[in-house]
C-alpha cells in the first residue's frame, strides 16, 4: 500500500550520490520521459487533499500547479482560442491541446469507425496458415513431438490437484453457497414451473428398426403370396404398418427410401399434437413389500406327508377325537359307525354301529377317565372303550357313571325333565345291556340333533349344541351330578361352534356371524367377536386362552387375538373353497386349516408372552392327498396332542395322519 | 479319451478280516474301469476258486464300493499312481423268501432265537414256529394284542419267552404253554421288551412313560416267588386272574415325558439300558441304580430301537424316514453318528444283523424292508412286501434269517446272510 508523503524507501544506497540520469529522447522509461510525475501512474484522487503531489530526489514536495477555480477557465474558454481542445492531463498534472491528428481519431471513434486511418479492415486475406499444404509453407519445419504427446506438467497438476481432492484438502462441500443478496419472497409460493413450462418432458423416442426393416432380413419375415396380397388389399390406414420387408443382395441395390417425407411428416405430427404426460414412475423394489417372514425351515417340526392312511369306514368321516396321550383316535362316520383305532399303526380296534349319522366324538381331558363322547342322531353316548384293556381307568369311569344314575334314581329322569315348566332339554338313559357291552355307560337324549360337544378341560362339564332346539341350542352337563343346565334361554342365530376357555371360565360360542364370549361364573356376556364372514363354519382356541381362530364357509380363517380388538386381527383366505375346521397344536406352534378344497394349510402360529408383540403367523406347508368327493373335500383335522402331527379326516372316508 | 482311461491302471492292496478268505497283501495292478464284480473276479482268482466264486463286497476308506474304481478315484480326488487298500468281505445276499406263515390277524411283533421263530398277533395269540415254518406252540393268555415278543432261548427252552401286550401286561411261559408268571405295574400298553442275558433281568417299556425292571426265573426261588405275589396283590389289587401268579415291577426307570417305544440293553455291558420314544429322548440308564446317566435329543420320535452286540451302535428308527445310528460310548455331543434317510415313510421297526457289525434291517410302513450298510450311502436291498401298502410292523434279523409281520397277517421268513 502506497502512504502518502511516505513513499521514500529506506533503501542504504539512497544517500550516495549517484549522477543525474540524463533522460534522452530516445530513452524508453516513461517516468523519466514526463519527469514531472514522481508518484507514478496511481489514482490522482489520493492526492486531492494534499498540496504536493509527490516528491523530487532531494526529497522535498512538488507542489501542485495552482488549479483553476471556475472563474478562471471561464475566463480561459473566452480567451483561449485552443480551450475547446485543450484537455487536463492529471498524471503529468498539466494541460494538453489535442492536435488536429488526435481530433481526427476522436471524430473517427464517435462516428464508429476505425481511429486508424491508415487501416484496411478489407485487405486481402494472406492465408499463410491454413489447411492447405502449401510448397512453400511460412513455417517449413516437422511438427514438434511435444504437439503429440501429453503434457507432463498439466498431468502433474492433475494428479497434485487429485491428491488434494482425496487428502480432503479440497473439498467441495467447503464452498459455502453465498447468502443471497436479497430475501426470495416468492420462495414458498406454489410452483407453477408445469404451467411456464419449464418442466421438459422429452420426446418420445422413434422404435428402433426390427429384423424385418433389414434390407436383408432373414427369409421368415419376407411375406409370402398370401400375405402380399392381404397387404394390398387391406387400406393404408387399417395396416399395421406401411410397407413389406423386402430382400436386396446388397445394400448398393436398396433405392431411395420413397415415404421419407411422410414418415418425417408423421413424425412431426407425432410431436406436434400428440400431448405429453409425464408418467409418475414408483420405483419400489417389490421384495420390499413383501413382510418379512422367516423362512418355514426354520420353523420346523410341522408335518408335512401322510404316514398313515385309516381306512374302514364306509361314509365320509365328520369327526374324530385324539386320547389325552394321543394312542388311541375315535373316528364319527356318515355310516353311522363309530371307529376306534390305534394312532400309531392304524389298525381299527373296534367299532360301534350307532344308528345315526355320527356328527360329533369328543374325547374327556381327564387323564383319570377312560371316556369319550358320541354325538349321533339326537343322542350323545358317553363311551368307556373295552378293547383299550386300561381295566384301572375305565372301573373309575364306570363308577363315576354309576354313582351319577344311583344319585339321579330317586327323582325319575322323565320327571326331571319334563315337568311343565322347563321345557325337554335332555334326558340321561342308563345303557341298553347290549350297550353296555359295548362299553356304552349312559345315553343322553337330546331334542334334536346334536352337532357339537365340546369338554372342559377338568372333564366334568360337558356342552352339547342342537342348533335347530331354539332355546335350548346349548345345553351344558355335570358329569358327576349327572345334571343339565341351560346356560342360554335363547341365542341371537343359529349357533355353529362352542368351546370351552383353556383356563378362565369363560365360554365361547360361534353363531352365523359373531363369536360371543360369556363368563360362566358371572353369567354375563364379556365379549362378542365381529368376524365379518358370512358363516362361521369352526372355532379353536389357542391353549393359552388369548387367541382364537375361526374357521367360515366362504373361505376364510380369521385369527382374532382377544387382548387386541373385537375384529380380526388377520383374516387368511388361502382355501380355494369352504373351510371346514380349524385346529391349534396343544404344544407347539402350530394350527392348520382344512377344507372342501381337499386341502390343508398348517401355519406356524407364535403368541408371545409380551403383550406389545403381535402373533406371528407364517404358512408353513399345503397337505394334498384327500380326494373331493361330491364337493366336501377335508372335514376335520385336529394335531395329535404330543407331537407335531396333523390328522385330517375326508369326505373320502379315510382319516389320515401327517408327520 | 475313453479308450485311454479304460486302460488306466491302479495298484491295489487288498485286505480282508476274514481269514479264511485272505490273499496275498502284495499290490495288484488292475484296470481302473473294474466295478464289484470284476474286483470279486480278481479275488477269486487269488484264492483260486475262480470255478466255484464267492462273491465279495469291496470298501475303500470304510466306505461302500458301488460305481467304478475311476469313478470312485475320481469323486475323491484320489491318484491312479498310489496304492489303493481295498477291503473286500463276503457279500451280504438279497434275502431270499424261505416260506410264509398265515396268521389270522395283524402280525405286531416277532423275534427270532436259536431255532425258533416267535410271533405276537393283534388276536392276542403268541406262536412259536420251528424254521420249517410249522407252527410248535400257541401261546393263548393275553387279554389285548400282543404287542411285542422277546425269545432268547430254543423252542424246547421255553423258560425265557416273553410277551407284552395291549392289555399292559407282560407274561412270562412256561414250556408246557401255560403263563408261567403275569407281570402287572404298567398302566400303559407294553411296546418292548428286552432282557439282559447276564443278569436274567427283563426291562420293559411302556405308553406311561415309564421303563420298569423285572427279575426273571421265578421258579428258582420259591420265596421269591411268594413275595413278588404278594406284592403284586397290593399294588394290582383285584386285577389278579385265575391262577397265573403275578409280580409288580421291581425296579421303575422314570425319566420320559412321553410314550416309551423302544428299549434295549447293552448285552456288552448289561450295567447300560438305552431307552428311547416318543418324546424325542435317547436316555442311557445305569441298569442298577436307574440313574438316567445321560440323555439325548433326537428331535423326531423313535418307533423302534436295536443295540448291535458286534459294533455296540445303537440304531434308532424314526416316523420321518430316517434311520440313526449312534455311539453311546463316547461322552461328547455328537453321538449321533449317521441319519440314513430310508425314503420309507414311517420307519416301525429295524434290527441289527448279529454277524456283521454294519448290517441292519429296518422295516417301515411302505410294505417295505430293507437292508442298509452303514458304510454305504444308500440301502443295499429293498424287499417288497406282497400286498400294496401293507405295513410292516416288526422285523428280526438273527442267525442269518430275517423275519417279519405286519399288516398283511403273514409271517414272512427269509435268508439273508
Amino acid at each position: 500500500m502506497v502512504i502518502p508523503g511516505l513513499d521514500r524507501t529506506l533503501d542504504p544506497l539512497r544517500d550516495t550520490i549517484r549522477p543525474e540520469i540524463d533522460a534522452t529522447p530516445d530513452s524508453d522509461s516513461e517516468t523519466e520521459q514526463a519527469g514531472t510525475n514522481t508518484v507514478g501512474n496511481i489514482p490522482m484522487e489520493w492526492y486531492k487533499d494534499f498540496d504536493h503531489i509527490g516528491y523530487d530526489l532531494d526529497g522535498k514536495p512538488i507542489t501542485k500547479s495552482a488549479i483553476k477555480d471556475e472563474l478562471d477557465k471561464f475566463l480561459a474558454n473566452v480567451d483561449d482560442p485552443d480551450a475547446w481542445k485543450t484537455v487536463r492531463d492529471e498524471l503529468q498534472q498539466e494541460d494538453v491541446v489535442l492536435s488536429s491528428e488526435d481530433l481526427e481519431i476522436i471524430k473517427r471513434m464517435r462516428e464508429g469507425r476505425l481511429p486508424d486511418v491508415n487501416y484496411d479492415p478489407y485487405a486481402p486475406l494472406v492465408e499463410f496458415f491454413s489447411s492447405k499444404t502449401s510448397i512453400t509453407p511460412v513455417t517449413g519445419g516437422d511438427e514438434p513431438k511435444r504437439r503429440f504427446i501429453r503434457s507432463k506438467w498439466e498431468a502433474k497438476r492433475i494428479m497434485q490437484l487429485v491428491r488434494y481432492i482425496r487428502h480432503g484438502v479440497i473439498r467441495r462441500d467447503k464452498h459455502k453457497v453465498a447468502a443471497p443478496r436479497f430475501f426470495d419472497l416468492w420462495r414458498d409460493a406454489p410452483e407453477e414451473a408445469t404451467e411456464r413450462g419449464a418442466l421438459h418432458i422429452p420426446a418420445p423416442k422413434m422404435a428402433l428398426p426390427g429384423n424385418e426393416e433389414s434390407y436383408n432380413p432373414p427369409e421368415e419375415y419376407l411375406p409370402d403370396e398370401k400375405e402380399r396380397r392381404t397387404f394390398e388389399r387391406t387400406e393404408p390406414s387399417e395396416r399395421k404398418q406401411q410397407w413389406l420387408p423386402q430382400k436386396f443382395s446388397t445394400l448398393r441395390h436398396v433405392p431411395a427410401f420413397d415415404r421419407f417425407v411422410q414418415e418425417r411428416f408423421e413424425r412431426c405430427l407425432d410431436l406436434y399434437l400428440a400431448p405429453r404426460v409425464r408418467k409418475n414412475r414408483v420405483d419400489v423394489d417389490p421384495e420390499s413389500l413383501m413382510p418379512k417372514l422367516p423362512d418355514p425351515k426354520d420353523l420346523e417340526p410341522y408335518p408335512t406327508r401322510t404316514s398313515i392312511t385309516y381306512r374302514g369306514h364306509e361314509g365320509r368321516i365328520r369327526s374324530f377325537t385324539m386320547d389325552p396321550a394321543g394312542q388311541w383316535m375315535v373316528s364319527g362316520s356318515d355310516d353311522q359307525t363309530a371307529r376306534l383305532w390305534e394312532v400309531s399303526t392304524g389298525r381299527c380296534l373296534s367299532v360301534w354301529n350307532l344308528g345315526a349319522v355320527v356328527q360329533h366324538v369328543a374325547w374327556n381331558p381327564s387323564s383319570d377317565l377312560l371316556m369319550l363322547s358320541i354325538a349321533a342322531g339326537d343322542k350323545v353316548y358317553l363311551v368307556s372303550p373295552t378293547k383299550l384293556w386300561d381295566t384301572d381307568r375305565r372301573t373309575v369311569t364306570e363308577d363315576l357313571i354309576d354313582a351319577g344314575f344311583r344319585q339321579a334314581a330317586p327323582m325319575s329322569s322323565d320327571e326331571t325333565y319334563q315337568r311343565p315348566s322347563v321345557a325337554f332339554a335332555c334326558r340321561w338313559d342308563k345303557p341298553t345291556p347290549e350297550q353296555k357291552a359295548q362299553g356304552i355307560l349312559a345315553v343322553l337324549v337330546h331334542r334334536r340333533e346334536v352337532k357339537q360337544i365340546a369338554w372342559h378341560r377338568k372333564g366334568d362339564y360337558f356342552a352339547t349344541i342342537q342348533p335347530e332346539a331354539d332355546d335350548a341350542a346349548v345345553l351344558i352337563h355335570q358329569l358327576a351330578k349327572q345334571q343339565t343346565q341351560r346356560p342360554f334361554r335363547r341365542t341371537k342365530g343359529a349357533v355353529q361352534r362352542i368351546s370351552f376357555h383353556p383356563t378362565k371360565p369363560l365360554f365361547f360360542v360361534a353363531t352365523q356371524r359373531y363369536v360371543r364370549i360369556y363368563n360362566l361364573q358371572k353369567q354375563s356376556l364379556v365379549k362378542a367377536l365381529q368376524s365379518n364372514v358370512k358363516w362361521i363354519s369352526s372355532l379353536d382356541v389357542h391353549p393359552t386362552g388369548d387367541n382364537l381362530i375361526v374357521g367360515s364357509y366362504d373361505k376364510r380363517v380369521c385369527w382374532f387375538d382377544l387382548d387386541l380388538s373385537a375384529r380380526p386381527y388377520r383374516t387368511l383366505r388361502y382355501h380355494g373353497q369352504a373351510v371346514r375346521s380349524v385346529a391349534f397344536h396343544k404344544r407347539y406352534p402350530l394350527f392348520a386349516s382344512c377344507g372342501d378344497d381337499g386341502n390343508l394349510h398348517v401355519f406356524h402360529g407364535m403368541v408371545y408372552n409380551d403383550l406389545l408383540q403381535n402373533p406371528l403367523i407364517v404358512p408353513v406347508k399345503i397337505l394334498r392327498g384327500h380326494q373331493v368327493v361330491d364337493s366336501l373335500g377335508v372335514l376335520h383335522c385336529e394335531f395329535h396332542p404330543t407331537q407335531p402331527w396333523l390328522v385330517s379326516a375326508g369326505a373320502d372316508r379315510t382319516l389320515r395322519l401327517w408327520c | 479319451m475313453d479308450g485311454a482311461a479304460s486302460l488306466q491302471q491302479v495298484q491295489i492292496r487288498f485286505f480282508t478280516k476274514q481269514e479264511q478268505y485272505a490273499v496275498t497283501d502284495a499290490p495288484t495292478l488292475v484296470p481302473v474301469s473294474l466295478k464289484r464284480y470284476g474286483l470279486s473276479e480278481i479275488v477269486n482268482h487269488l484264492l483260486g476258486t475262480p470255478d466255484t466264486p464267492t462273491p465279495f463286497e469291496f470298501f475303500i476308506d470304510g466306505k461302500l464300493l458301488r460305481v467304478s474304481l475311476a469313478d470312485y478315484l475320481r469323486e475323491n480326488d484320489l491318484s491312479t499312481e498310489n496304492v489303493v487298500d481295498v477291503e473286500y468281505a463276503v457279500t451280504v445276499r438279497p434275502p431270499s423268501d424261505l416260506g410264509t406263515v398265515p396268521h389270522d390277524d395283524w402280525i405286531a411283533a416277532v423275534d427270532l432265537a436259536g431255532d425258533a421263530i416267535v410271533s405276537g398277533c393283534y388276536d392276542g395269540v403268541v406262536r412259536v414256529f420251528n424254521k420249517s415254518a410249522e407252527l410248535v406252540r400257541t401261546l393263548n393268555s393275553h387279554e389285548g394284542p400282543v404287542t411285542a415278543v422277546l425269545a432268547s432261548a430254543s423252542v424246547e427252552n421255553a423258560a425265557r419267552l416273553f410277551s407284552g401286550s395291549h392289555d399292559q401286561t407282560i407274561i412270562e411261559w412256561n414250556s408246557d404253554d401255560t403263563a408261567k408268571l403275569k407281570y402287572i405295574g404298567h398302566e400303559g400298553s407294553i411296546t418292548a421288551l428286552a432282557a439282559s442275558a447276564a443278569d436274567r433281568v427283563l426291562y420293559s417299556a411302556s405308553w406311561d412313560g415309564t421303563v420298569k425292571a423285572w427279575k426273571t426265573g421265578v421258579s428258582e426261588d420259591g420265596m421269591d416267588e411268594d413275595e413278588e405275589a404278594s406284592a403284586a396283590i397290593e399294588l394290582s389289587g383285584k386285577r389278579r386272574k385265575g391262577a397265573t401268579p403275578t409280580k409288580a415291577a421291581a425296579t421303575t426307570f422314570l425319566g420320559h415325558t412321553g410314550a416309551v417305544m423302544a428299549v434295549a440293553v447293552d448285552q456288552r455291558n448289561p450295567s447300560v439300558l438305552y431307552s428311547a420314544g416318543w418324546d424325542h429322548t435317547l436316555r442311557v440308564w445305569d441298569a442298577a441304580s436307574t440313574i438316567n446317566t445321560s440323555n439325548q435329543n433326537c428331535n423326531k420320535p423313535v418307533n423302534s430301537m436295536d443295540h448291535s452286540v458286534p459294533s455296540g451302535l445303537l440304531a434308532t428308527a424314526h416316523s420321518d424316514s430316517a434311520v440313526r445310528v449312534w455311539d453311546l460310548r463316547t461322552k461328547d455331543a455328537a453321538a449321533m453318528k449317521l441319519t440314513m434317510n430310508t425314503k420309507q415313510g414311517w420307519v416301525s421297526s429295524l434290527s441289527w444283523s448279529d454277524n456283521s457289525p454294519f448290517m441292519l434291517a429296518c422295516a417301515a410302513y411302505d410294505a417295505t424292508i430293507k437292508v442298509i450298510d452303514i458304510r454305504a450311502q444308500a440301502p443295499l436291498y429293498t424287499v417288497k412286501e406282497a400286498a400294496e401298502g401293507s405295513k410292516v410292523l416288526s422285523c428280526k434279523w438273527r442267525n442269518g434269517w430275517l423275519v417279519s409281520g405286519g399288516e398283511d397277517c403273514t409271517l414272512h421268513i427269509r435268508s439273508c446272510a
